[in-house]
């Protein structure tokens, strides 16, 4: 799993876990950086320096040791690798929204409900029949029909 | 006096706060012309400050009736304060919603729910900060340990005096300037207070707000500029670009005021889940569940009390004391028959479904407030969706193999207004214990020894249900796409007791209130027919009114078999309680033994004309009291006759098509016959593989 050290400038990357102590975690969340937050990378590490990242209108300097301590996925790297409905996700992995399809009231609905693009979600269980599935996304757990599910394309963490 | 809109997301605990604030002062109704409920009640101890409890909403898009139910009120007959109520242990998706709110420009205060279990997850909201960032009052308080309500009644009344003012969220400079455009070209249509409002509602391209507010042709023109701009910047779609706006300032909220521990812990609530709703064990559980509900609502202490109250009270107690009274009065025999038999036995066939809608809904209560009810919807959805019902629908259906009543009663706990109509009109075609003797008559009667009957009944109801899921979804009335399933599974907790009482005090009340007067007329007036003839002398049945109309309506009947004005008359009779249907055919065919009576009828009927009067009366008009409980829940009379017009329809079609078709299997052929085959049989497969789905643009214009 790659870590916020390997940044490069101007890429945008999503927080897909922060390891570490406790004390950590929440310090950084009270930042606003925690786990599915984007991110842009302004100014890599160079020589043992720590890196710039910005997000949600702050800029922040985060140490090189800190660094090593954010899992990321790089969105740029990411625009190569083709995206997949929903559907084909396998229980308990995570994805990233890219894109939502379907008429405008089901497409307005889960956006409502916070699956916007780039928003990190997770399939959490599916129903003993097969249909529905629980996903845990925004902190809390939302259920939809396969069939909504096909008209989610993500892209693999 | 000032009316306060309570607003909030589903499973925000609004009922419980609502409960909490106004007591026992509450009024239970529904929208107009929807089955959506409507609460209102005055404050306690406060008549000055009324309280209204908008449908638990996401958003306020125009897509789901809630949402457009609530959104319409907001805009249109603006409530003095919105309180705003949210759990703070889920506050992200809640403020998206207070986002919304708030743009309507409306006073609004802010409630966070849930505190204590915040504070038990170590995790803390800066209120300080909060008020600050959006200029609005927030109120931590927890409705159901009752923390702080006094708090937010005080916040609530300083409101109501001085109400207070905000500015609007500010969102991206670039998306701002774009929505400060079109509210240039759209001010001179809607009031500067609504601007805002209009002006994103423009951006979102709202369909509903097009059609309302009439732009000339040019200012159509610049507006969609104006957004196709936009969107080529964003490089997204106009609606998109607003709900990321309104995320992306809750996520600043979110960043600067809570103080959290953002890995996701497995808490008991998912533990639950992992048992209740795991692959192996979801389905047990949940028939155990279901047989636990059934067996104590239908089964004993529902059933014990209905019993009690119709064999005992208004069986026994009540007449004798009353024929007593009567006599020592010397009352006249008419009038002694209207008071026993019409009054009494009226108000005793409302009353005698007390005991079970209370058991009923002391049960559903549980579920529901406990949290499994949402499992239910998620472990059986995938079933019933294929018959386009909701996976709640099963609690309507099985409930109503008991009795019709509460198991229409019980469609309240399916949020979908369309799945809840469908399963309102389809649920009564469940055989109820009260065509349980039905069913038993003619099997006994026709078909000694052969088993096959009584399977063939349900089986018969249940082919009902399903074929008419599809049939009806293909209608203008159900039409358009599915709505999407998507739904919280909110976290599981202890059913708290002053909830459910109130659950159940509620569904009692409102059906003695409003189903009570319906069905207490028709039985009335049933019981007039069949006891007058049309000199107003009182008769037996078999010289009354009701004879007459039965003879009228007899041929009717022909075609499947029974065309006999004793059977007509059971069948009408059977509309006061379908156990009527025996007890009249005994009355009418006038035999005192049980096996003379068995003769008459075998002589007079094929075994399958009785089958098609099963069939007919299986599948036909519920009894009263279910039509009068479709009204409640309907709230809406032509629904009520739509769904008893089609059921009788649905009846007389598919006996005719048994009937006619045995007819032929056993070798009468008759021009009549195979007419009467093949349009039966034709009709079913139109409805259920040739016709189409009808376009649902029209269904769209109802609110």
């Amino acid at each position: 799993m790659a870590t916020l050290i390997n940044g490069k400038t101007n890429h945008k990357y999503i927080v897909t876990k922060i390891t570490g102590e406790h004390a950590l975690t929440i310090r950084l969340a009270e930042m606003g950086l925690s786990t599915g937050k984007v991110i842009t990378v302004v100014s890599p590490t160079k020589n043992e320096s720590g890196l710039v990242i910005y997000l949600a209108g702050q800029r922040l300097a985060i140490s090189v040791s800190l660094s090593k301590l954010i899992e990321v996925t790089s969105l740029d790297e990411q625009e190569n690798t083709s995206p997949v409905p929903l559907t084909d996700i396998s229980i308990h992995n995570s994805c990233i929204i890219y894109q939502l399809n379907g008429d405008k009231a089901v497409r307005k609905r889960l956006m409502d409900m916070g699956l916007t693009r780039n928003t990190l979600i997770q399939v959490y269980h599916i129903a003993p029949l097969g249909d529905p599935i629980e996903l845990q996304v925004r902190g809390y757990k939302l259920s939809i029909r396969k069939s909504e599910a096909t008209q989610i394309l993500v892209k693999k963490v | 006096m000032n009316l306060i809109a309570l607003a909030g997301n589903q499973n925000s605990g609004k009922t419980t706060l609502f409960n909490e604030l106004t007591g026992t002062n509450q009024y239970v109704g529904n929208w107009p012309g929807v089955t959506v409920e409507k609460k209102m009640g005055h404050l306690k101890n406060d008549k000055q400050l009324m309280l209204l409890d908008l449908p638990g909403v996401y958003s306020l898009s125009p897509y789901t009736l809630e949402e457009r139910i609530s959104r319409k009120y907001l805009i249109e007959q603006p409530p003095d304060i919105i309180l705003n109520i949210l759990d703070s242990t889920n506050l992200e998706r809640n403020l998206y919603l207070s986002l919304q709110l708030m743009e309507t420009g409306l006073p609004i205060v802010l409630a966070l729910n849930m505190w204590d279990l915040l504070k038990k997850q170590k995790r803390t909201i800066n209120l300080k900060k909060m008020e600050y960032l959006l200029s609005v009052p927030v109120i931590p308080l927890s409705a159901v340990k009752k923390e702080n309500i006094s708090g937010l009644v005080t916040q609530v009344k300083k409101a109501a005096q001085e109400p207070p003012k905000y500015t609007y969220p500010e969102y991206d400079n670039r998306l701002e300037s774009a929505l400060e455009m079109i509210s240039q070209q759209i001010q001179d249509h809607v009031a500067p207070s609504k601007l805002r409002w209009y002006a994103i509602k423009f951006f979102e391209r709202d369909e509903k707000v097009i059609q309302k507010i009439k732009l000339t042709s040019h200012q159509q023109q610049e507006v969609e500029d104006i957004i196709t701009t936009a969107e080529n910047i964003f490089a997204e779609s106009s609606d998109s670009i607003i709900v990321n706006a309104r995320y992306d300032y809750v996520a600043q909220i979110m960043a600067m005021c809570v103080i959290d521990r953002n890995d996701f812990q497995m808490s008991l609530s998912d533990k639950i889940d992992r048992i209740v709703t795991n692959k192996w064990l979801a389905l047990p559980i949940f028939v155990l569940v279901m047989w636990l509900v059934y067996y104590l609502s239908i089964q004993t202490i529902g059933t014990f009390g209905t019993d009690w109250v119709n064999d005992v009270l208004f069986g026994q107690w009540i007449p004798d004391i009353t024929s007593d009274l009567l006599n020592t009065w010397h009352v006249s025999a008419w009038m002694k028959g209207l008071i026993l038999n019409g009054i009494i036995g009226g108000v005793g066939s409302v009353l005698g479904f007390v005991p079970q809608i209370m058991m009923l809904f002391f049960c559903l209560g549980l579920l529901e407030d406990c949290g499994y009810m949402a499992r239910i919807a998620f472990v059986m959805d995938r079933i019933f969706h294929r018959f386009n019902l909701s996976g709640k629908s099963f609690i309507p259906m099985l409930i109503s193999t008991g009795c019709g009543v509460p198991g229409i009663m019980a469609t309240r706990t399916i949020e979908s207004e369309k799945d809840r109509k469908m399963t309102i009109m389809l649920t009564t075609f469940m055989p109820c214990s009260a065509k349980l003797t039905v069913i038993a008559m003619i099997s006994g009667t026709f078909f000694t020894q052969q088993s096959w009957v009584a399977p063939s009944a349900y089986f018969i109801s249940m082919l009902a249900v399903v074929g008419s899921g599809i049939f009806l979804k293909k209608t203008r009335m159900f039409a358009g796409p599915p709505q999407p399933f998507v739904m919280e599974l909110p976290a599981y907790h202890f059913p708290r007791a002053s909830n459910i009482l109130h659950y159940v005090w509620s569904r009692s009340k409102s059906f003695v209130q409003k189903a009570g007067t319906i069905i207490f007329a028709s039985c009335f007036i049933i019981w007039f027919l069949s006891n007058f003839n049309w000199q107003m002398h009182m008769v037996d049945q078999n010289h009354s009114i009701l004879k007459s109309i039965g003879s009228v309506i007899a041929p009717i009947f022909a075609p499947l078999g029974f065309g006999d004005w004793r059977t007509t008359v059971a069948t009408l009779a059977g509309l006061i309680a379908k156990e009527n249907c025996v007890g009249t055919l005994r009355l009418t065919f006038g035999s005192n033994s049980a096996q003379s009576f068995v003769q008459t009828l075998t002589s007079t009927f094929t075994p399958m004309a009785g089958y098609a009067f099963l069939v007919f009366n299986l599948l036909s008009a519920p009894c009263f009291a279910a039509i009068g409980t479709m009204y409640k829940e309907y709230g809406d009379k032509r629904w009520t006759v739509r769904a008893v017009f089609y059921q009788t329809c649905l009846a007389y079609i598919v006996a005719l098509s048994i009937y006619q078709c045995w007819l032929i299997l056993v070798g009468n052929f008759t021009t009549t016959n195979i007419l009467y085959a093949t349009m039966g049989v034709s009709l079913i497969i139109y409805g259920l593989v040739v016709k189409k789905e009808k376009s649902s643009v029209k269904k769209q214009a109802l609110i």
